[in-house]
């Protein structure tokens, strides 16, 4: 290809399609370069689609786009040896408009990247940027495996194994504790019987997470999501944790999809589809600069994810709406030096989830360094509610002593009041 | 289900060369064999004194290349690799 574009986005996943969307809505001519064979053929998504920041962008595409389920449930479960405990939220689904849904990546991907390209981006698929081009001061285009192309600016969506940032120089290659990886499968079901397992409406979808004993000396959580006809179950845990040869990733699924608190979801089901991804977790401490001359960092690449509230997919969509408007305002002024993008790693540390990122900053490292806090409250919390509602004679004040001392022997009472200060600063 | 049956469920376009390199020094030396322990695919094996590598199971995860710092992954070929038919 001997054209010249505006601007060459690598990876056509939201975050990438994001930034080529805003970017040829404002006239910018733009390619998209995708390795997979379509978009979203190597992309797997671990959650649910939050819909506020796509909704800012493309107000109300849920009545387009292909989606799952509209999750009107969550759920977290407490896994301790021999019980569970499952605590359940659930939202009235006529009193709200939608939250977050699920999705699959390749109908969702595929479907998002006809929108940018219905706005005057060009697709490529089937090829692989190797590495960025440059004339010794600024990103002048990209190498690929099918030739060179040139571009005023190189946006890279390349996800989370962010291998052209490393050798631009705006990263070093993550370490095994600042990405998680995530094993999961696609079970179907009928829709009915889905929707009779969780006590679903038509178009309802529910989500849970898991914490506790199936995750044993890992920092890891598991989680099971409703889709249409389908139920994505998996786990995912920080790799520097996976590292005892009893954990392989593959024999932990089967573990987890055995527990009584997880199998009467999936029973009868059929896996269709064995996936794994890396999540970056390296939260705001391992985000890579994010421009450089001629140089944009979003999605994945750029480490935005949060293990909390298993945000992502939305902050790529963010980033990449900021990016894209920043290049705009490049495009115009002509000037794709560091100082005019560097408003991009303004704005984007400006925003709610970023400013999330940097309160929850050390929360996976804390909980690391205490590795025996996933085991110990969801199995103080399960004895604790066990003794409850054991009626065995025992007055209920001495079945509260009891709790105490339930509760105090997996955690001493001083441990507890650090754990309570030093997690509760994260988020008040 | 075994991971193997797992494994046959998924579409690769098999690209003729390796996308995967490990260092036959290093893992001849090599105490943890990370790889063997973090592989979603079991794409490492271990047949003294070599690790070898089925790179056409490799799913694109990564996380061999986050977990040992001598394993050379790139991306397979432009439209080689995994393909999701779900995701």
């Amino acid at each position: 290809m001997t054209e010249k574009f505006d601007a060459i986005v690598v990876g056509a996943g939201p975050a990438g399609v994001t930034s080529a969307y805003v970017m040829a809505k404002s006239g910018m001519k733009i390619l998209v370069i995708e390795r997979g064979e379509c978009p979203g053929s190597k992309n797997v998504i671990g959650g649910v689609l939050y819909v506020k920041t796509l909704h800012d962008l493309i107000p109300r595409f849920w009545t387009e786009a292909p989606l799952e389920r509209m999750i009107v449930q969550h759920s977290y479960c407490l896994i301790g040896k021999n019980d569970s405990t499952m605590v359940t939220y659930k939202r009235a689904r006529e009193s709200e408009t939608p939250k977050g849904y699920t999705i699959l990546r390749s109908k969702f991907d595929r479907w998002y990247a006809k929108k940018a390209e219905d706005a005057g981006a060009i697709l490529v698929n089937k090829t692989n940027v190797t590495e960025l081009v440059s004339d010794g001061s600024k990103i002048t285009g990209v190498r690929t495996d099918r030739g060179d192309v040139s571009s005023n600016l190189v946006v890279i969506a390349e996800g989370a194994n962010a291998m052209l940032c490393e050798k631009a120089g705006l990263t070093k290659r993550a370490k095994p504790n600042q990405m998680a990886i995530a094993v999961k499968e696609i079970i179907t079901l009928p829709s009915d019987r889905i929707q009779e397992r969780f006590g679903l409406k038509d178009g309802e979808g529910a989500a849970i997470h898991y914490v506790g004993e199936p995750f044993e000396g890992l920092v890891g959580f598991g989680f099971l999501y409703t889709n249409l006809d389908s139920i994505s179950v998996g786990f995912g845990a920080i790799v520097s944790t996976m590292t005892t040869e009893a954990a392989k990733p593959y024999d932990l699924i089967e573990t987890f999809k055995a527990e009584p608190s997880v199998e009467p979801y999936i029973r009868d089901g059929q896996v269709k589809e064995y996936q794994a991804h890396m999540i970056p977790e390296g939260g705001y401490a391992g985000m890579p600069r994010l421009f450089s001359g001629g140089v944009l960092v979003v999605g994945d690449s750029a480490m935005l994810a949060n293990p909390i509230t298993g945000e992502g997919a939305d902050l790529a969509v963010l980033s990449g709406r900021i990016a894209g408007e920043v290049a705009t305002n490049s495009h115009r002024a002509n000037d794709f030096s560091p100082s005019g993008l560097s408003k991009y790693q303004d704005l984007l540390n400006d925003s709610f989830p970023v400013r999330d990122m940097k309160k929850q900053s050390g929360l996976l490292r804390y909980i690391e360094k205490n590795l025996e806090i996933m085991q110990a409250y969801p199995e103080a919390f399960n004895a604790a509610l066990g003794e409850w509602f054991d009626v065995d004679g025992a007055s209920r004040e001495e079945k509260i002593k009891k709790i105490r001392t339930i509760v105090t022997s997996r955690r001493s009472v001083t441990r507890m009041l650090k754990d309570a200060y030093v997690l509760g600063r994260k988020f008040l | 289900m075994k991971l193997e049956e797992k494994l046959y469920l998924l579409r690769h376009v098999v690209d003729e060369e390796s996308h995967i390199k490990v260092d036959d020094e290093a893992c001849a030396k090599c105490a943890s064999r990370i790889c063997l322990d973090v592989c979603p695919a079991n794409v490492y094996s271990y047949v003294e004194p070599k690790v070898f590598v089925a790179y056409e199971n490799c799913v694109e995860c990564g996380t061999c290349r986050i977990a040992c710092p001598f394993i050379e992954w790139v991306n397979p070929k432009g439209g080689a690799g995994i393909s999701y038919r779900y995701g």
